[in-house]
C-alpha cells in the first residue's frame, strides 16, 4: 500500500526530482536516518497518548470515558469535587475500579505530573516504573524527553519555515532588482546581524515571559539572514541566465520570472541549507533553555533537562541522557542534510 | 627504434590504435561509446578526427593520453602502442613521462586549460621543470625563446601576465607553447580554433603547421569543422557513432566520399540563397521598416562611485542606425567583443540604451517597462545555447505555452491545439510536449527555442548566433527551418554570427561590427563580393571553405 503511494508520488515527480529521489535513497545513511528520525518524530506527535497522567480510556458503569481529550469532574466517577478528577490520586482509581476499569498509557506519567510515592529522593535513579529515573522535582525524565523532543522540533521546523519565507523573499528581491535596493538590502543585513541576538533575547526576557511563540518571533527576528546570502547569490546569476531574457523579451512580469524561473533554481541552494538551519535552530533553542532564558519554567524542554544534569552530577541519568537524545536527534538531522545536499548537487548530473 | 618483443610498428609510424574501445560504468548498465576503432599515426603528418559531436573522437584522443574519468571509463578492448609499448597499460609514473614530453596536447578552451592563479612564465616552467630536459638555470630563457616561436609579441613583458590579461588568440598561442615545451613527438590538438574568431583561427592553424615543419611532428587534429581539416591535414578519418566509418587522403574524402555519412558531413555546409522579399511596391516611400535605431548607443560604466556621477565610461556600441525591411533579414557579421549580441539586447529594451528605437514608426526607447510589456510580443529573441535558455524545469508543452497566458486568455483544449500546431511547425512531434528539454538534442532544443518565439506571432526576430553550437547538419536543418518561417510568416530577422557562411544563407543586408561601431553595410551580395573596408576583406579572406 505504502510502496504504491511512493510510487505514484514517484511518477509524479519532475524528472530531475527523480534523480535526486534516487540519489538520496541510494545514500543508505542518509535513507536510514531519515526512516528512524520519521519514526521518532511520528511518534512524538503522539505524545500524549504514550505518556499521560490521565488514562486513555475508562469504562465506568457500562459508559466508556477518555480522559485523554475530555475533561470529566471528580464527581462523574462518585467523587467529591468539581474539579476534573486527579487520575493519579489512588482514591479516585479505586472508585473507578469499583464499577469498571482504566487502560493506562505506556507510560502513567505526562511531562509535568510529581510523582508523590518515589522509593528514594528526587531526583531518582532508573526503575521499572521510570525507566529513565525522575528529575530533580520528581518528574518521570522519559515523559520529558518524549515531550521535549517533539517540542524541540515543532518549534526548530517553524523557524526553518519561517525564516526560509523571508530570507527567500528578501533575497530574491535583493537579487533580481539588483542596484540601489541590493546595495541598502546588503548594508542592512550587515548591521543587522551584527546585533547580538543573545543580549537581545536576556532584554526581552526581563520584559516578558517569553513562551513558544514570543521567542519563535524573536529568533526569527535574526535567523532570516542565513539564507538571503544564497538566494541572492543565485537570483543575481540567474537574472541573466538566457531563458529568463526569453522571458523578459515576451512580456512576462517579473514576479511571474522570479516566481517560476529563477525560484526553482535558488530553491535547489536553499534546500541544502534547510537542513542545517533545523539543526541550528534546535542548538539554539536548546541552549537558551540551558541558560534559562526559554521557554517558561516547567515546561518540557532538552536544554533545562542539560542544566539539571549539570546540577545534579550524582544523577548521571540526567546529563547522559539530555545528550544521548540531542547527540542522536542531530546527527540523524545532519545525515538527512547531507544527504539531501548530496541529492541537489548539480554535479552528480552528469555522471 | 627499441627492439621490443611485439614489434608489429613499422618504420614510419609512430603510434597505432588497435581494436579501441572506450566504455562507461552508468548504474547498472554500460554503455560502449568507442567500438573497436583501429587507426595509425604516421611520422610528420597531420591526422584529422572528424565527427559531429558525441561521436566519440575527442573520447578516442583522451585515450591516447589516459585521460579518460578512469574507473567510471574503462577499455574492454584495445591496446595503443607508443615507441612499441601500450600506453593504456603502462604504470602510471611511466605513463606521467610520456604525458607532456612525447606526447602534448592543446584542448578547445584555452581560458579554462590555463590556471588563471599562475603566471605565464610559471605554467610554461613548470611543464620543463617536471620533465627535467632543460637545466634549470636555462629555464627562464628557454620559455622566452618558446614564446617568440608561438609569436608572442613582447614576449619578455608576457612573462609575468596572468592568462585574463590575455587575448583568446595569445592564451592558445601559449597552451601551444606549454605543449611543445618538451619538443613532443605527438601533438594531439582537441577543437584548437573552435572558441577563436576566424581570424585569430586561420592565424593558430598556420603557426601549427609552421612548428610541425620546424618539430618534425605528428598533429592529431580533433575537429568537426571541414574546413579546418581541408586546410590542415594529410590524412582523414572520419567517425560515426564510435566507430571510423572512412579513412584516407584528405584530397580524395572531400572530393569523392563513399560512405554516406561523409557525404551527409561534406554537404551539410550552409548554403542556398535567402528567401526572396514580397515587394508590395516598388516605389522607394513605401517600403516599411519594422525596426530602425537612430543613433543607438550603450556605455558601462567602468567604475561605479557609491556617490556622485561615473565619469568613465565603457562604450559597448557607438551611434548604431539601421533600419530593416520588414519580411527581410539584416545579417550583423562581427567577431566576439564587437557589440553584436549587445545590440540585439539593446533593441528589444533588455538592456539600457541612448538613442532612438523605432517598432512599427512608434518610438519605445522612452516608454517604461509596463507601457512597453504589450509590444514586446512583436520582438522576440532566439538564443545561442539551446541548452541555456530553455528553463530546465519547465516541460516543453509549459515553456512553449508560456507566452499564451500572457496576452488573452484561452481554455486548456485551445493551449493545448496551439502548442500542437507549432511544434508541427517547426517540424517537432508534438506528442513529445511532455517531456523535459534535457530529453532532447540541441537541434531540437533550438526548435523548441523557435515555437516558444512564434506562438505568439512576433514581427521581429532576433537570431543571436542561433546555429553556432549546433553542428553542421543540424546548422542545415535549423536554416532551413528558419528560411520557410519567414516566407510563410512574412518575418523579419536580426540575424547575428560570426559566421560568414551562416549569414550569407540568410541575410538581404548585412551590418559588419567592430568595437561597437558599424565599420561596412549594405546589401548582402555586394558586402560579400566587394568588400570595401579593410576589415570585412580581412574577415572574408580568413574564413576557411
Amino acid at each position: 500500500m505504502s510502496r504504491r503511494i511512493t510510487n505514484t508520488l514517484y511518477e509524479k515527480l519532475s524528472p530531475i526530482n527523480q534523480r535526486r529521489w534516487d540519489t538520496f535513497f541510494h545514500n543508505k545513511r542518509a535513507s536510514w536516518s531519515l526512516l528512524i528520525f520519521s519514526i521518532l518524530f511520528f511518534t512524538s506527535l503522539f505524545a500524549e497518548l504514550i505518556a499521560n497522567d490521565k488514562p486513555l480510556l475508562i469504562a465506568y458503569d457500562n459508559q466508556l470515558y477518555v480522559p485523554v481529550f475530555v475533561s470529566y469532574p471528580e464527581t462523574t466517577f462518585g467523587g467529591d469535587f468539581e474539579t476534573e478528577a486527579e487520575y493519579s490520586d489512588p482514591f479516585v482509581v479505586e472508585l473507578i475500579e469499583e464499577k469498571g476499569w482504566i487502560i493506562w498509557p505506556l507510560v502513567p506519567f505526562s511531562y509535568d505530573t510529581h510523582i508523590a510515592d518515589l522509593p528514594e529522593p528526587a531526583p531518582s535513579s532508573p526503575t521499572a516504573q521510570n525507566w529513565i529515573g525522575t528529575d530533580d522535582q520528581a518528574r518521570d525524565v522519559f515523559a520529558r524527553v518524549l515531550y521535549g523532543f517533539r517540542i524541540s522540533i515543532l518549534f526548530a521546523l517553524a523557524l526553518t519555515i519561517g525564516s526560509s519565507i523571508i530570507g527567500v523573499a528578501v533575497g530574491a528581491a535583493q537579487g533580481f532588482y539588483g542596484g540601489r535596493i541590493d546595495l541598502y538590502g546588503q548594508r542592512f543585513l550587515e548591521i543587522w546581524s551584527g546585533l547580538p541576538q543573545l543580549f537581545v533575547l536576556i532584554i526581552l526576557a526581563s520584559i516578558i515571559q517569553p513562551n513558544f511563540w514570543w521567542l519563535l518571533a524573536v529568533m526569527l527576528l535574526f535567523s532570516w539572514t542565513g539564507l538571503v546570502d544564497v538566494v541572492r547569490a543565485e537570483f543575481l546569476r540567474g537574472r541573466n541566465l538566457d531563458y529568463v531574457r526569453a522571458a523578459k523579451a515576451m512580456g512576462v512580469s517579473n514576479t511571474t520570472i522570479m516566481y517560476r524561473h529563477i525560484l526553482p533554481n535558488a530553491m535547489v541552494a536553499t534546500m541544502t541549507m534547510l537542513p542545517f538551519v533545523l539543526t541550528g535552530a534546535i542548538s539554539t533553542l536548546t541552549s537558551l533553555d540551558f541558560l534559562g532564558f526559554g521557554l517558561p519554567a516547567g515546561s518540557a524542554s532538552l536544554g533545562e533537562l542539560m542544566s539539571q544534569g549539570k546540577g545534579n552530577l550524582h544523577a548521571p541519568w540526567l546529563a547522559i541522557t539530555a545528550f544521548m537524545v540531542l547527540s542522536t536527534m542531530l546527527t540523524l538531522l545532519v545525515f538527512i542534510g547531507e544527504g539531501i545536499r548530496d541529492a541537489f548537487d548539480p554535479r552528480l548530473l552528469s555522471q | 627504434m627499441k627492439k621490443g618483443p611485439m614489434n608489429k610498428i613499422s618504420m614510419n609510424t609512430l603510434l597505432q590504435v588497435n581494436q579501441l574501445s572506450v566504455s562507461f560504468h552508468q548504474g547498472q548498465s554500460n554503455t560502449h561509446i568507442v567500438k573497436n576503432v583501429s587507426f595509425d599515426v604516421y611520422h610528420n603528418e597531420t591526422l584529422a578526427l572528424v565527427g559531429e559531436s558525441g561521436s566519440g573522437k575527442s573520447l578516442t584522443a583522451h585515450s591516447i593520453m589516459r585521460l579518460l574519468p578512469y574507473p567510471v571509463a574503462y577499455h574492454p578492448s584495445g591496446e595503443i602502442l607508443f615507441d612499441d609499448e601500450d600506453l593504456l597499460t603502462l604504470p602510471l609514473n611511466t605513463m606521467t613521462s610520456i604525458r607532456g614530453r612525447k606526447i602534448g596536447m592543446i584542448f578547445q578552451e584555452p581560458m579554462s586549460a590555463l590556471n588563471p592563479l599562475h603566471t605565464i612564465e610559471k605554467q610554461i616552467a613548470e611543464v620543463l621543470r617536471i620533465h627535467q630536459v632543460v637545466p634549470k638555470k636555462h629555464i627562464k630563457e628557454k620559455v622566452i625563446e618558446l614564446l617568440k616561436q608561438v609569436h608572442i609579441t613582447d614576449a619578455e613583458e608576457k612573462l609575468t601576465s596572468y592568462p585574463h590579461e590575455l587575448s583568446g588568440g595569445q592564451r592558445q598561442r601559449v597552451m601551444i607553447a606549454m605543449a611543445l615545451a618538451n619538443q613532443p613527438e605527438l601533438l594531439i590538438a582537441d577543437e584548437p580554433t573552435t572558441a577563436l574568431d576566424v581570424t585569430v583561427q586561420k592565424e593558430i592553424l598556420d603557426l601549427l603547421k609552421e612548428l610541425q615543419t620546424q618539430y618534425k611532428m605528428s598533429i592529431l587534429l580533433i575537429t568537426h569543422d571541414l574546413g579546418v581539416v581541408k586546410y590542415m591535414a594529410d590524412r582523414i578519418l572520419v567517425m560515426n557513432q564510435g566507430e571510423i566509418v572512412e579513412s584516407g587522403q584528405t584530397q580524395n574524402i572531400l572530393e569523392q566520399p563513399k560512405n554516406t555519412y561523409t557525404q551527409l558531413l561534406i554537404d551539410s555546409h550552409p548554403s542556398g540563397e535567402p528567401v526572396a522579399i514580397k515587394k508590395q511596391t516598388t516605389s522607394e516611400e513605401a517600403v516599411t521598416h519594422t525596426i530602425s535605431t537612430k543613433s543607438l548607443s550603450v556605455s558601462f560604466p567602468k567604475n561605479k562611485p557609491l556617490f556622485g556621477r561615473c565619469t568613465d565610461f565603457f562604450h559597448a556600441l557607438r551611434n548604431i542606425n539601421l533600419s530593416i525591411e520588414s519580411g527581410s533579414t539584416l545579417g550583423i557579421l562581427g567577431e566576439s567583443g564587437s557589440g553584436k549580441s549587445t545590440l540585439a539586447l539593446a533593441m528589444l529594451r533588455l538592456i539600457q540604451s541612448e538613442g532612438k528605437i523605432l517598432l512599427d514608426n512608434q518610438s519605445i526607447s522612452d516608454l517604461t517597462e509596463k507601457e512597453l510589456r504589450p509590444l514586446r510580443r512583436k520582438m522576440q529573441m532566439i538564443f545561442q545555447d539551446p541548452f541555456a535558455s530553455l528553463s530546465p524545469r519547465m516541460s516543453v508543452k509549459q515553456i512553449i505555452s508560456e507566452g499564451l497566458h500572457l496576452y488573452g486568455k484561452m481554455d486548456i483544449d485551445e493551449i493545448d491545439r496551439k502548442v500542437d500546431e507549432i511544434m508541427q511547425e517547426v517540424g517537432l512531434d508534438p506528442a513529445t510536449k511532455n517531456r523535459y528539454p534535457h530529453e532532447f538534442s540541441g537541434g531540437q532544443r533550438q526548435r523548441i527555442a523557435i515555437a516558444r518565439a512564434l506562438i505568439i506571432n512576433p514581427k521581429v526576430v532576433f537570431l543571436d548566433e542561433p546555429t553556432s553550437a549546433l553542428d553542421r547538419a543540424v546548422q542545415m536543418q535549423v536554416i532551413d527551418l528558419l528560411r520557410k518561417l519567414q516566407k510563410e510568416r512574412q518575418l523579419t530577422y536580426v540575424f547575428i554570427s560570426h559566421d560568414i557562411h551562416v549569414i550569407k544563407a540568410l541575410s538581404h543586408n548585412i551590418i559588419v561590427i567592430k568595437n561597437g561601431e558599424i565599420v561596412e553595410e549594405g546589401e548582402a551580395k555586394s558586402v560579400l563580393n566587394k568588400p570595401s573596408h579593410p576589415y570585412t576583406q580581412q574577415l572574408l579572406s580568413a574564413a576557411l571553405t
